[in-house]
């Protein structure tokens, strides 16, 4: 009687100790890791190859290929983040410096073609209309694309404006622009380098701005893979939700696809 | 008089719609202007945007299905980087292959970094075929769909494309391969959204190559079967407590593999578990206990 009675405790016990550590550990979130690249065909080395020598001698001497650079620079308001993409996804983000300039380097690439994207996030998450550049990358060339001008995205209170209006003027009385204006302080020389003054400020049209915060399906402020997935599983489905229509024509079609890479952020 | 205003009226109105619609040049380019029995060649769908902006590109390629074979569509360096519908054979023609997809952020033709006054057309899509009798192979199209990257999911067409290729009376085997090596990147999350499967767990991926592109994605959840699956798929495991594993692999059969731990069960199951065992071990003891003084 007493052994089933210590046989009971120590499975108690057994069960106890295993179901502690988890317990312990478990942070309730999942991980995602990479583990292990399989399938690629072993690259042979010279000295096992099973050609036949040829008793020559000599020195082979590899001259390494210089790297592939891809430069960009430019301008983008002063408290912003610029993020470059590369076929729509983010791999790189930078800060344009005190006179709003930005460059950065992307090296490493296999030679191809590739749709470079560019864009600037202010500081409350206001986002620039995004720049393309697909271009044909050889080897061990260096490619520069300046002159990139990301505009500021502003929030107004008026519907319409006039054309010879101010943009600053009728900025709402919170813009950052407004509570902490960049110029101030700064020498004349500081105020002819800021952007805003200086360059065109694109307006989008009520359309497009009506259709950027729909897109946005999860509401994370990215318009990426998770966006793209939700179009994926009603395409071509009857009766989608109302939100997931962007063009509000009844079905998901390429057009709604459409809708949604104007906005791409990643 | 009345008939040549009629027409002239006709004439310009043809000019103006036809400008507007085919606004966009495909092209195919075949590796091969002649070929033998049992060759693999390949075609190229190139793009020349003309000046437009476009993000989003809807098709399809039909080919003498008694002549030639599909081989595969190699993806790996079309300016289209997510496919809404990744190019295959369709269901009912075996003879038609259909693709859609879109180009974030839109594209106007490629710049050439040596001549960059220029853009340059760029492909689409690389489609593999195999001769299989002598005679004339035919390639053919039905109008593109393209849309302009005007955020307003705007419609253009593009003309059909033709072509035709003379398969020459001798065999000569030979299987195209495409010798670059490269190993597919892989990004995969686990959703739940009221938005996909009705808020059930599903997992989204992009599995890309930027070779040859990739051939297929695999899943495998906890002890069950690998099984090829399209993103996004529904989880069969819908408790996840099973570990997830997604191989993407591509043409050349390199591959990557990717590990999703499973979520761990809850403190508060834990606790649920411990109560019962005290429960069972109390009542054992109390139990033993009222035996043995029984018997005693």
């Amino acid at each position: 009687m007493l052994r089933i009675l210590l046989k009971n405790i120590l499975i108690c016990f057994s069960l106890f100790v295993f179901l502690i550590p988890q317990v312990l550990f478990a942070d309730g979130s999942a991980t995602v890791t990479i583990s292990a690249m399989v399938g690629v065909s072993a690259p042979v080395s010279p000295d096992e190859g099973g050609g036949s020598g040829s008793g020559v001698g000599g020195v082979l001497v590899t001259i390494p290929d210089s790297p592939t650079v891809i430069n960009f620079s430019g301008f983008a308001y002063l408290f912003s983040s610029v993020y470059i993409l590369i076929d729509g996804q983010a791999i790189m983000a930078t800060t344009p410096d005190k006179t709003a300039h930005f460059s950065a380097s992307i090296s490493g690439l296999q030679a191809g073609t590739y749709n470079f994207s560019i864009y600037g996030e202010d500081d409350n998450g206001k986002k620039s209309s995004v720049l393309s550049f697909p271009i044909i990358v050889t080897k061990s060339n260096i490619i520069n694309i300046s002159n990139i001008f990301l505009s500021r995205t502003l929030d107004l209170d008026n519907n319409e404006i006039k054309t010879d209006t101010n943009l600053v003027d009728i900025l709402p009385k919170n813009d950052s622009l407004k509570t902490k204006p960049p110029l101030e302080g700064k020498t004349t020389e500081d105020q002819a380098l800021d952007p805003l003054l200086n360059r065109d400020t694109t307006i989008p049209n009520n359309g497009v701005n009506y259709y950027v915060s729909r897109v946005d399906f999860n509401s994370d402020n990215h318009i990426d893979l998770k966006d793209f997935s939700v179009l994926v599983s009603w395409y071509t489905k009857p009766k989608p939700p109302r939100g997931i229509d962007l063009n509000d024509d009844g079905k998901i079609t390429l057009a709604d696809f459409s809708i949604m890479a104007s906005h791409w952020t990643d | 008089m009345r008939k040549i205003i009629i027409f002239t009226i006709f004439f310009i109105l043809n000019l103006f719609i036809t400008n507007k619609i085919f606004a966009a040049t495909l092209t195919l380019v075949s590796s091969k202007e002649s070929l033998g029995v049992g060759e693999q060649f390949y075609m190229d769908l190139m793009l020349d945007p003309e000046g437009k902006s476009l993000n989003a590109i809807e098709g399809n390629i039909s080919f003498s299905s008694d002549y030639v074979s599909f081989v595969r569509a190699e993806e790996g360096k079309s300016i289209v980087s997510l496919w809404v519908e990744k190019p295959k054979l369709n269901n009912i023609n075996d003879n038609s292959i259909n693709f859609s997809g879109i180009i974030p952020n839109g594209f106007s033709g490629v710049i050439d970094p040596f001549n960059p006054k220029y853009k340059l057309s760029v492909l689409v899509l690389r489609f593999v075929f195999e001769a299989k009798k002598p005679g004339i192979a035919n390639f053919s199209s039905l109008p593109f769909s393209l849309y302009l990257n005007d955020g307003l999911g705007t419609e253009i067409k593009a003309l059909p494309v033709n072509m035709s290729l003379n398969i020459d009376n001798f065999v000569f085997h030979y299987t195209y391969e495409n010798k670059n090596e490269s190993i597919p990147t892989l990004e995969a999350h686990v959703v739940r959204t009221p938005n996909i499967f009705n808020n059930k767990y599903t997992i989204i991926f992009d599995a890309r190559d930027k070779e040859v592109g990739i051939k297929s994605v695999f899943i495998k959840e906890g002890n069950s079967e690998w099984k090829e699956i399209e993103s996004p798929y529904k989880l069969e495991d819908q408790s996840r407590h099973s570990d997830i594993t997604l191989q993407a692999i591509n043409f050349s059969e390199a591959s990557i593999i990717m590990k999703i731990d499973k979520v761990p069960y809850s403190i508060k199951f834990y606790i649920q578990i411990i109560i019962i065992i005290l429960i069972v071990t109390i009542s054992s003891i109390i139990l033993i206990r009222k035996r043995y003084l029984k018997d005693k």
